[in-house]
């Protein structure tokens, strides 16, 4: 069984780079075909690296395609995204602490959405009915409908005005400073997840083998923890793509919001400056955050559910003819 | 919850009982009844206002509701009424065309994927996937990035990311009703392609697809009202909830209700929206509902939810 | 009951009382309902669809939910009320003295933890003093006991892989691993192929007489009770309408649910014209029972009495009761318990 996992594993791995190619190779082509796109005048020689030694050993043609094989392999080998202007510094050095700001936001956002709205929807589920689900269903219902910027304004209205407990404006220094933000992109997060595990352990809580594990005299503990846990987790973690895709939306709104300097506020400012690369790189560098978080979540559901393990694992033969004859 | 419960045996198959189910949720029904409401109004509001979005009157800046204007002026002495119908006009027909166009799409695809398998399957559920693992934002920025912003050009943006989760839930129907054995049944007895599709395939997809739309459109209009907040949406003076609290944040201290408003109002349809859809999805998959037993065994392992059991 | 074997009564179920509170009004599933199964005996619970077999045998083990009510009885297992014991209590109970197999096996098992797992945890679960290891030799030497062939690699396998009947007795063995002294089997070949209904009975007589088990079969086939059963209790409608030793039903039944039941049963030499015997009518609503004999809309000699009041439990022989005014006139009413 552990060999399957591994297979699982590093199937999905394998898979993920391929992903990530098709992906960025549709987002250079709408960046790439655009009228005066400086993609286009991007030369694909860059004077005497390997990728260079190859084009000129298979005579590559100057084209679309060549473009985006220099495009990639500067961005791996270079860590060059391309400049709009020769005296610009290139992309990764202005950066660089872009990057921690919003990796920060988006992965405090999927820890406290994980950790606060599981436990949460779970716990509705065991006291369904009774006052506490009522109450956390009305909540999660409610914030799971708020945009982004309704729950940043309140927030903001509410703490920083009326109470002036938290600034409200980003400064670097100040760790206090990333409370907001992040509660702001983890409150919707957290009332999705609850939502979703409550209605998730419900179903599962009804299963008939939920009845079978009680009589075989097992604790409730173990029954509740072990067993439906377990299964109700599965659609939670295969929905967390979806989920991570929510947050990032979130923390472009939050970014913008309280001003904290990261990758979707820069965005944001290259957009507006149609500066090319930097949008492309910025793209870049998100997708591939986002695609490591979405290969972390696939690969805790090959551990959670059994059956997709055997999907990729081997072809589907007749098992339930070889287990009936064996 | 607070269905009635009813029994299952009277004529009228599914789509009656779903529907004396969903009248019987109150909750579902206000809902519903809301989300209907705001899209009437929305999109009668060249009727409902008298004034024009655009007009302009820098002698009635930010006034507070009074008779001429029922929710007050903005900076520039235009009607926030006015311009809060309008923009949920623009809103809403951004959020539903690109989520029925996605709606059509997905459905398409996957009808071809699960029909007829083999090659199709294997060239659609990857692209699919890959499709789905884009954020919406992402995309719709290099859209934007692409084809020029603020004339909404991220609606492909915002339509193409939708389509994934319609193929995907058209596909495994489809998929399980071809490989189900009623189906040989029915193609020996000469169903058509276009029959088994229509009655079997698109029957037994529908209830999920209408509560998934509903789901999408929510989606849809967040995605629209933050690229609008972000100031990257449809450009002013075309007024569209997102850009509207985006030129209302600068008077946050002065004149609050200039943002509270459309917040409020994306707020409102996105939670009557998201009811009604639950509403929905309750009424026409009945498995939380007690089916009045006349059988003891029947109630009874409905309560352990035993299926494909002598019931 | 004989007052001399009254101690060697297992299980003593009196005058049980379960019902369901509905929307549609109170769903009464079991009424007083009284019987006892001895060491190492085979009762049959008998009855169609819908008679409270299932009901009245999840109340023994405490597996009854919301809006199940019980509202009255007692369930003496070797002398001990366990009827409304809390969670906890119940569960020291479960799987140890008393085990549960259940209808359909492929919905029985957790389908994310292996067959192995979910055994082992069974015996660690009762047994405290068990190693894993231990509980891993003795998971594979039950699963063996179910001819089973290869049980190492079966323990590594998910419950989705098996077939029905491969499952059905993995869960004979995961119920037998702590040896209890009372399987509740509830209909455990009902959803198998007739073939390998055959072998499970097989395995299941050879385990019980193995362990001297006593056995709640509840079933509504008679085929089974013949081929298994020591006693059989019928149920009609939430009421045990007849009771008493395999022969008592099957030569000299004297309730007309039972005779017509059986009659029921397909003959092999019945000839291929007729058609096939039913009861008339659909099993009575059970929110709405009334006055007289739950039997009384469909049975064939249903007389006034009948529908005025309820039958008395009467006593045809040693062992041997039915409640029917049929009875009650030619032999004397017992005067000990009433069944309703």
């Amino acid at each position: 069984m552990r060999l399957k996992v591994a297979r699982y594993i590093i199937k999905r791995t394998l898979l993920f780079i391929p992903a990530i190619l098709v992906i960025l190779f549709i987002l250079y082509t709408l960046i790439y075909f655009l009228p005066g796109s400086r993609m286009a005048m991007m030369p694909i020689s860059r004077g005497g690296d390997a990728l260079d030694s190859l084009f000129t050993s298979i005579s590559a043609p100057d084209n679309f395609f060549t473009k985006f094989v220099r495009y990639i392999y500067n961005i791996i080998a270079h860590r060059d995204f391309g400049r709009s202007t020769p005296s610009s510094a290139g992309l990764m050095s202005d950066i660089a602490y872009r990057i921690k700001n919003t990796l920060l936001l988006l992965l405090t956002g999927v820890g406290a959405t994980i950790i606060v709205g599981v436990p949460l929807g779970i716990y509705a589920a065991l006291r369904k009915g009774r006052a506490a689900d009522r109450v956390v269903s009305v909540i999660t219902v409610f914030l799971s409908a708020l945009p982004p910027y309704t729950v940043a304004i309140v927030l903001a209205i509410v703490i920083c005005v009326r109470l002036s407990l938290l600034p409200v404006t980003h400064v670097a220094s100040d760790p206090k400073a990333y409370i907001l933000p992040t509660v702001t992109i983890a409150l919707g997060g957290i009332a999705s997840v609850a939502r979703m595990a409550r209605s998730s352990m419900l179903e599962v809580l009804e299963q008939p083998y939920i009845t079978a594990l009680r009589s075989k005299g097992l604790p409730e503990r173990s029954v509740i923890l072990k067993h439906a846990l377990k299964n109700a987790m599965i659609p939670v973690i295969s929905a967390l793509g979806g989920l991570i895709a929510q947050l990032l939306c979130g923390t472009f709104v939050v970014e913008n919001f309280f001003m904290v300097p990261g990758l979707g506020s820069f965005m944001l400012n290259s957009l507006s400056v149609r500066d090319h690369f930097e949008i492309l790189g910025c793209a870049v560098i998100l997708i591939i955050i986002l695609m490591c978080m979405n290969l972390v979540s696939d690969i805790l559901y090959g551990f959670v559910n059994p059956k997709i393990r055997l999907r990729y694992a081997e072809k589907p033969a007749r098992r339930k003819r070889k287990e009936a004859a064996g | 919850m607070n269905g009635k419960v009813l029994r299952s045996d009277r004529a009228g198959g599914i789509w009656k009982d779903a529907l004396r189910r969903f009248c019987a949720n109150r909750i579902a029904v206000i809902s519903l009844a809301v989300f209907l409401l705001i899209c009437l109004s929305c999109a009668l509001a060249p009727w409902l206002t008298k004034y024009s979005y655009t007009a302009i009157n820098v002698h009635n800046t930010l006034a507070k509701p009074s008779a001429e204007h029922w929710l007050g002026t903005d900076n520039l002495g235009r009607d926030i009424l006015t311009r809060t119908l309008y923009g949920g006009r623009m809103t809403l027909r951004i959020a539903f065309a690109s989520t029925v166009t996605a709606l059509i799409i997905g459905s398409v695809i996957g009808l071809a994927a699960g029909y007829f398998g083999g090659r199709f399957d294997f060239l659609i559920s990857p692209v699919m996937d890959i499709v789905a693992s884009i954020p919406v934002i992402l995309l719709a920025l290099v859209f934007e990035a692409a084809l020029g912003w603020g004339r909404g050009n991220f609606m492909y943006a915002i339509a193409i990311a939708a389509i994934p989760q319609f193929a995907r839930l058209v596909h495994v129907c489809a998929a399980s009703v071809m490989g189900s054995e009623y189906i040989q049944a029915a193609r020996a007895l000469g169903v058509g392609p276009f029959g088994i599709i229509s009655r079997h395939i698109i029957h037994n997809v529908a209830p999920a697809l209408i509560v998934r739309f509903t789901g999408a459109l929510a989606e849809s209009m967040l995605t629209c009202t933050v690229l609008g907040y972000l100031s990257i949406g449809i450009n002013p003076p075309t007024p569209e909830w997102g850009n509207i609290i985006y030129h209302a944040r600068n008077y946050i201290r002065l004149a609050p209700h200039l943002m509270i408003i459309p917040c409020a109002a994306i707020s409102l349809t996105g939670i009557s929206v998201s009811l009604a859809g639950d509403g929905l999805r309750d009424a026409l998959d009945p498995r939380g509902e007690l089916p009045a037993a006349r059988g003891l065994t029947a109630g009874f392992l409905s309560l352990f939810k035993r299926r494909g059991a002598a019931n | 009951m004989d007052k001399d074997s009254m101690s060697d009564i297992l299980l003593d179920v009196r005058e049980l009382d379960v019902s369901f509170d509905t929307h549609t009004g109170k769903l009464h599933a079991v009424n007083k309902i009284s019987y006892a199964v001895r060491e190492g005996e085979v009762m049959g619970l008998v009855g169609e669809s819908g008679s409270g077999k299932t009901v009245s045998s999840y109340s023994i083990l405490g597996l009854l939910k919301p809006p199940a009510v019980i509202n009255g009885g007692r369930v003496l297992y070797k002398g001990r009320d366990i009827l409304g014991l809390s969670n906890k209590e119940a569960a020291a109970i479960r799987g140890r003295e008393i085990s549960m197999i259940f209808q359909n096996p492929m919905s029985c098992f957790d389908p994310v933890f292996t067959i192995g797992s979910q055994m082992t945890e069974t015996v660690l679960a009762n047994d405290k003093t068990a190693s894993k290891a231990e509980a891993a030799a003795r998971s594979i030497d039950m699963l063996r006991e179910v001819s089973i062939r290869n049980p190492g690699q079966l323990m590594r396998r998910y419950s989705y892989e098996l077939s029905g009947g491969m499952l059905q007795r993995v869960m004979i063995a995961m119920a037998l691993l702590c040896k209890p002294k009372l399987l509740i089997a509830d209909e455990p070949t009902t959803a198998l192929d007739v073939t390998i209904q055959a072998a499970i009975i097989q395995i299941l007589k050879k385990l019980q007489k193995q362990h001297n088990m006593a056995m709640l079969y509840i079933t509504h086939n008679f085929g089974i009770v013949a081929e298994i059963c020591d006693r059989v209790s019928v149920m009609c409608g939430g009421y045990i309408v007849e009771q008493g030793s395999t022969d008592d039903i099957f030569y000299s039944s004297a309730h007309p649910y039972t005779q017509l039941l059986m009659k029921m049963v397909p003959r092999m030499d019945t000839p291929l014209s007729e058609p096939l015997p039913y009861i008339e009518g659909l099993p009575s609503d059970p929110t709405a029972l009334g006055e007289g004999c739950v039997f009384c809309t469909r049975c064939p000699y249903s007389r006034d009495i009948c529908r005025e009041k309820k039958p008395p439990e009467v006593s045809l022989a040693p062992g041997h009761t039915a409640s029917c005014w049929l009875r009650a006139d030619n032999a004397s009413a017992e005067s000990g318990r009433p069944s309703v």
